[in-house]
């Protein structure tokens, strides 16, 4: 005779429901931009362990290669090394070097991690900041919402890129300013999604019977108002991710953003203008795709993850 | 009839004379009395014939542009690039030689230095026709606030105008750097405004719509970006060579090299870096290698106890952290020469600092950490920024790079030119903190003695430098009217300051200028252009032709 565990039964149920929900969720997940995006976070955070040189400091050359490039046989670096498959090219700096003879590879690692700790930690402020005051607007109403919505709308009328670019000026130059100014420009497109988004909210059943039951409006807000209000806030800060990307590279690439001799993507592509120019197309290709790559995978993340939180657009 | 001859010479050659001491220009009359400092001022080249202007000159800056430079009234950094287009100096450097009378037809000097007098020259009169006389010279004088304003004011007793032509200033005391500052290419103050025009637009309106009494008209500018100047027929030397000039501000190298090969330029300055081997190896451009000044360091506040670069031995240390001859290789292709002074050869009275004169500094980064170690900083240290002149990036980064080497690490603050210089031009407060380092080049034709008034003693007007040492040679200096002995004290000065270290000369800059094929004349007599001795730009702007 058989015996069955007892709870078996349930737990396999939970188990399967758990599978299932896991598969309904990733259901058409964006494989290849969830892949680069988690290979270039584990990049970002693993640069210090898995990159081959510094991130500052040129490599060291050998005899050889100094007398190939300068004719002597001592030399600090090696500058414009071409990537290991080109004719010049060594495996010790697979993606070349650049014109202090620092390893491109390892700058694009170090920058993975500036690029993402700016554009997260800056898009995650302007979350915060937005977020709250969206949710102020929308369920205190009255001249709450007045205020805070004609700042807003004031904000959004305000070129982001012309707009970090004066904050960087006033900010000056470093990597924190340049989290606070995303913060700074970005807010506002948070506080008029959730506000909307919290107009229909609060006149759910729900929430009116927690006001009749008389529970607190701060209480409301935190347990039911913005519960409710995080899918949104998530679709957004993927789609911000990317933008935030792009205004960082352009800020460095102006010089008001990341400082030299950080390795920011943005800054390294402005560094390397002339090379294109001279034909060392490596030094600001390498650095422009990773911009792309994230950008676009940010931004496909981003549209998936609205379909996928958005129930009539999930059903389709 | 031989006596009726004879009277009839007498009558013709008395005739002649009189018409002929009539006609004569006056500019030898003496306008003081007493014995006189001997000055050493060349003419000015008068064209005889009066040419047409003919076709564009666009210019490539290396920077981005500021209207305050318009403006000699407030003068700082490059502005004499514009003054020499759009106004003029009573006497300026020119090819002729570093004092040349431009306004002025006269110049003198009492003995004792107390008095200085001019006459201009007949009929001399701004753009919009304006006769312009010597009270515009007082007026220049008695309203300027830009470099050295105070030194001036301070020394002034009274202005005489004697007429419209004529006019001498009393000094309180001798100031016999007088004429050195007065120069064009020392200040703003000996270049003439128009008193009635900026009284009636104002400051930011002269800024806005500048005028003067130089070759060139002002037509138009978008602050910042670019400048427009057309060819103003009547000024008094010639007319200009070329219609007009456009000043294009392009930071970015690749931009001007592109604008060179496309003809979108017709010259463009500052081609030193990463596209130089390019300059250098392309048919079509003709470059001069333009050698302006040194290089150097400063450190802004160095002179707090809390500074790191207080302590020599960090100072030292800087200076042999920096490779100097490869940098110059990597910048500039080895056409620059490490220098060890931070006043360029062709100032006068600098010493040189070619190992001549002074010692070129060498490369010794295990030196450098050993004197880090001694002072107190055995794993390096970290100082604030490191403030680079635009767009010198690459090469600030290279000497961080070096820095990095020996332990001294920090990061580049990127600031375009009018907000560096006007950052440096305040000296040791345009930088707050005692952790920083500027890296600076002052290129300006004159005396030695001017930029050690301006950088190296307490009162100057940019000081980075205030050291009790250099206080009383400098005291005696100014009370000193014997030229020898102020020499010899101006050449001390600078030993010492390079041998404190509170300057580190980096290498005498090659400030590479290219012009494409349209600029005339052809092949190399292009460089005539170049010929004013430690001029940064290829001033005079009214000689400059292309085709049209």
């Amino acid at each position: 005779m058989a015996t069955i565990p007892i709870g078996a039964g349930p737990t396999i149920t939970a188990q399967r429901v758990a599978r299932r929900r896991y598969r309904v969720f990733f259901r058409n997940a964006p494989i290849v931009p969830l892949l680069i995006v988690t290979v270039l976070a584990l990049v970002a955070v693993l640069a210090p362990v898995i990159a081959p040189h510094g991130k500052l400091d040129p490599v060291k050359p050998t005899q050889d290669r100094c007398l190939a490039k300068y004719g002597t046989a001592d030399c600090p670096y090696v500058d414009n090394v071409p990537p290991f498959w080109a004719h010049g090219g060594t495996l010790d700096t697979p993606l070349g070097t650049d014109f202090l003879g620092r390893d491109v590879l390892s700058r694009l690692m170090y920058g993975a991690s500036i690029s993402l700790v700016v554009a997260l930690t800056g898009t995650l402020f302007a979350g915060a900041i937005g977020t709250v005051l969206g949710v102020l607007a929308g369920y205190m109403g009255k001249w709450w919402d007045q205020i805070i919505m004609r700042i807003a709308d004031a904000w959004l009328t305000l070129p982001s890129l012309v707009f970090a670019i004066l904050l960087s000026s006033v900010r000056g130059p470093g990597l924190w300013n340049v989290v606070l100014i995303l913060a700074l420009v970005f807010w506002s497109r948070y506080s008029r999604a959730v506000r909307a988004e919290v107009l229909a909210i609060r006149e759910r059943e729900f929430v009116k019977l927690a006001e009749i039951n008389g529970i607190g409006k701060l209480t409301i807000i935190w347990r039911h108002i913005i519960p409710n209000v995080m899918n949104t806030v998530m679709v957004l800060f993927s789609l911000q991710v990317g933008v935030a990307v792009i205004i960082e590279a352009s800020l460095s690439f102006l010089g008001v953003g990341v400082p030299p001799p950080e390795p920011s993507w943005g800054l390294m592509m402005a560094q390397e203008r002339e090379s294109l120019m001279e034909g060392r197309w490596w030094l600001a290709v390498f650095p422009g795709a990773c911009i792309t790559m994230l950008v676009l995978s940010a931004n496909m993340l981003g549209d998936w993850l609205r379909v996928r939180l958005d129930p009539q657009l999930r059903n389709r | 009839m031989r006596k009726t001859v004879f009277a009839i010479g007498a009558v013709l050659t008395l005739g002649c004379g009189v018409a002929w001491g009539q006609g004569a220009p006056s500019a030898s009359k003496p306008i003081l009395t007493g014995p006189l400092a001997k000055l050493e001022i060349k003419d000015a080249k008068i064209e005889a014939v009066r040419g047409t202007p003919k076709g564009t000159l666009n210019i490539g800056l290396h920077f981005g542009l500021d209207p305050g430079w318009f403006d000699p009234l407030g003068y700082y950094g490059p502005a004499h690039h514009f003054y020499y287009l759009v106004h003029d100096a009573l006497i300026k450097p020119m090819p002729q030689g570093e004092f040349t009378f431009s306004l002025a037809e006269h110049a003198e000097m009492s003995a004792n230095f107390t008095k200085a007098a001019f006459r201009l020259r007949p009929g001399l009169k701004f753009q919009d026709g304006h006769p312009l006389t010597t009270a515009d010279v007082k007026w220049t004088y008695e309203n300027y606030r830009g470099y050295n304003f105070k030194l001036f004011q301070d020394k002034l007793d009274r202005i005489e105008i004697v007429d419209d032509r004529t006019i001498v200033l009393h000094f309180k005391e001798p100031f016999v750097d007088f004429l050195d500052l007065y120069n064009g290419a020392g200040s703003g103050i000996g270049w003439i405004v128009p008193s009635h025009y900026y009284e009636r637009v104002g400051k930011d309106g002269f800024k806005t719509r500048p005028m003067g009494a130089g070759p060139f008209k002002f037509v138009s500018q978008e602050a910042g970006v670019q400048a427009s100047f057309e060819a103003w027929n009547e000024y008094w030397r010639r007319a200009p060579g070329v219609k007009a000039i456009n000043v294009r501000g392009i930071r970015d190298l690749a931009a001007r090299m592109a604008g060179l090969q496309t003809g979108e330029l017709d010259l463009a300055y500052g081609m030193t870096g990463k596209l130089l081997q390019r300059v250098l190896a392309d048919p079509k451009l003709r470059w001069d290698p333009n050698f302006t000044a040194p290089w150097h360091l400063v450190f802004p506040g160095y002179n707090e106890p809390s500074s790191p670069f207080h302590d020599k031995r960090v100072r030292q240390a800087v200076s042999l952290a920096i490779n100097r001859p490869f940098l110059v290789k990597q910048e500039t292709q080895g056409i620059g020469k490490p220098w060890g002074n931070w006043i360029s050869h062709e100032n006068r009275d600098a010493l040189r600092g070619d190992g001549t004169e002074l010692p070129v500094p060498p490369y010794d980064l295990a030196k450098a950490k050993q004197l880090l170690a001694q002072a107190g900083f055995p794993n390096g240290f970290e100082f604030d920024w490191y403030v680079p002149f635009a767009p010198y990036f690459d090469m600030a980064e290279r000497i961080l790079n070096d820095l990095r080497a020996a332990g001294m690490r920090s990061k580049m603050q990127m600031l375009d030119a009018p907000a560096y210089m006007a950052q440096t031009s305040k000296g040791r407060k345009g930088f707050p903190g005692n952790r920083t380092i500027v890296q600076r080049i002052d290129p300006r034709p004159g005396g030695a003695k001017a930029l050690i008034r301006l950088y190296a003693v307490c009162g100057g007007q940019a000081s980075y430098i205030c050291e009790p040492q250099i206080e009383a040679l400098w005291a005696k200096h100014e009370a000193s009217i014997d030229p020898a002995e102020r020499d010899r004290l101006a050449k001390e000065i600078q030993r010492i300051l390079v041998e404190e270290s509170y300057l580190v000369p980096l290498y005498l800059n090659p400030f590479v200028h290219a012009v494409t094929p349209k600029v005339l004349p052809e092949g190399d007599p292009v460089h005539r252009y170049w010929d004013t001795v430690n001029a940064p730009f290829p001033w005079p702007w009214e000689v400059w032709e292309v085709k049209g």
